[in-house]
């Protein structure tokens, strides 16, 4: 388990720098002139401050049902389960359904 | 132990607060429809080789709002639905070793391995 | 329901007179799994055009430029017994010959691979994406929209391979629910020896 943990926090390293890099290199200079730069730096700030943490550590974590990229198999203990590991590209992945059955890292994020 | 990567809106779409990260990295506009935040977000996901279980938000982005996660940001949701960690926001508060030492402890609280 | 059955029909005929060697290949314009870089023009990609990203992908595109092998499968196809000789033709023509996989309606009951057929391009796409990491697929992926237009134009149930030629015209058809594509063909159908360092 700790090897998974350890490649898998790895392959985080490598989403994660990936956009720090980008929002480094936004602030170090791009295509773009001075005048798009700071123009796109402060819309960036002012979305940023606009927005507010509406979860704290110890709160219920909010539930979401997303549909995945593929299937996967989450093995969560349910009937017939490669059914429904397939069944999950159509309904969704609901965070609730890991609830009493082992704890979820969520990473978010994007390609930029 | 699961992970759950969550793929959200842009954070330097070709057509916001664009930047070229490397030269095999593509100006991104940010997708309109599900079908476009589906391709770059398949992209994405085989370009960096990530093994990780994607999903991908909606086009409300409502579940990026619940948790205040743009550009990036990392949370261990606990074996009982709980926040047990949520670090801060990226690119400077997007730690992996912060969220390591949250599972770790995590783990220990539930009796060893999951 | 008829088209559906027209489509099945036309299918499950081998040797369909309108996609004879020599034909005109139908052109389409699908869907890509993901941005797929073929290299056919040189072009920097700036804020004005990122948006052609997200557009389909043409035969047409191809045409003057390389050979295309088209093949078309799905979850339900009898494909997979095939797709070690298709690695093997990619590995050894890909780089003077355009491979493209289009993920098509499954032609038989899916239910034994999948919980039902997809019903909306997502789905479809999903579902293709699931297939082509399933048995790791080395080509380019398309996905044919929902409502069936290239399987029709192709009459590819339940699965099928066709070698087009640069100049857009039927160089060679695999036999019925097969994606076997004679080696020899693809040979000629290259009218430019060197290969082309992409």
């Amino acid at each position: 388990m700790r090897k998974v943990i350890v490649s898998v926090l790895a392959a985080l390293t490598v989403f994660g720098t990936g956009a720090s890099q980008s929002q480094a290199d936004a602030i170090a200079g791009s295509r773009d002139g001075p005048g798009t730069i700071i123009g796109g730096f402060f819309r960036e700030l002012v979305g940023y401050l606009k927005r507010s943490d509406q979860v704290e550590a110890g709160d219920e974590a909010p539930d979401f049902e997303l549909v995945p990229l593929r299937f996967y198999n989450f093995d969560i203990g349910e009937p017939d389960e490669l059914r429904n590991a397939r069944a999950n590209v159509y309904q969704g992945v609901r965070l609730s359904a890991f609830k009493h059955v082992r704890p979820v890292a969520l990473i978010f994020g994007s390609y930029t | 132990m699961e992970f759950l990567l969550v793929y959200i809106q842009e954070a330097h779409p070709a057509d916001g607060w664009s930047v070229e990260v490397n030269p095999k990295l593509r100006y991104v506009k940010q997708p309109d429809t599900s079908m476009q935040r589906f391709q770059v977000a398949n992209s994405c996901v085989t370009d960096l080789q990530i093994s990780i279980p994607c999903v991908i938000d909606n086009m409300e982005n409502t579940t990026m709002e619940a948790y205040n996660a743009l550009p990036d940001r990392l949370y261990l949701v606990g074996k009982d639905g709980r926040i047990a960690f949520k670090g801060r926001h990226g690119p400077f508060g997007f730690k992996p070793a912060e969220l390591e030492a949250a599972i770790e402890t995590e783990l220990a609280a539930i009796g060893g391995e999951s | 329901m008829g088209v559906a059955l027209a489509v099945l029909v036309a299918g499950a005929r081998p040797g369909i007179a309108e996609m004879a060697v020599g034909g005109a290949a139908p052109d389409f314009e699908l869907m890509p799994l993901r941005f797929y870089d073929f290299g056919l023009e040189e072009r920097e990609i700036t804020r004005e055009n990122a948006w052609e990203l997200y557009e389909p992908v043409r035969l047409s595109d191809f045409k003057g430029k390389r050979p295309v092998a088209l093949v078309f499968g799905s979850y339900s196809a009898p494909i997979r017994a095939d797709l070690p000789d298709l690695a093997a033709l990619h590995l050894e023509y890909g780089d003077r010959v355009q491979f493209l996989f289009v993920y098509i309606r499954e032609a038989t009951d899916p239910t034994v691979k999948i919980p039902r057929a997809p019903q909306t391009d997502l789905e479809r796409i999903r579902i293709a994406n699931s297939f082509v990491n399933e048995v790791d697929l080395p080509i380019p992926c398309l996905v044919d929209g929902i409502d069936d237009t290239t399987l029709a134009r192709y009459a590819a149930h339940p699965t099928r391979a066709y070698l087009v030629a640069t100049d857009g015209r039927i160089a060679h058809v695999s036999p019925h629910a097969s994606v076997k594509l004679d080696p020899a063909e693809f040979q000629a159908a290259l009218v430019v020896p060197p290969s082309d360092p992409r």
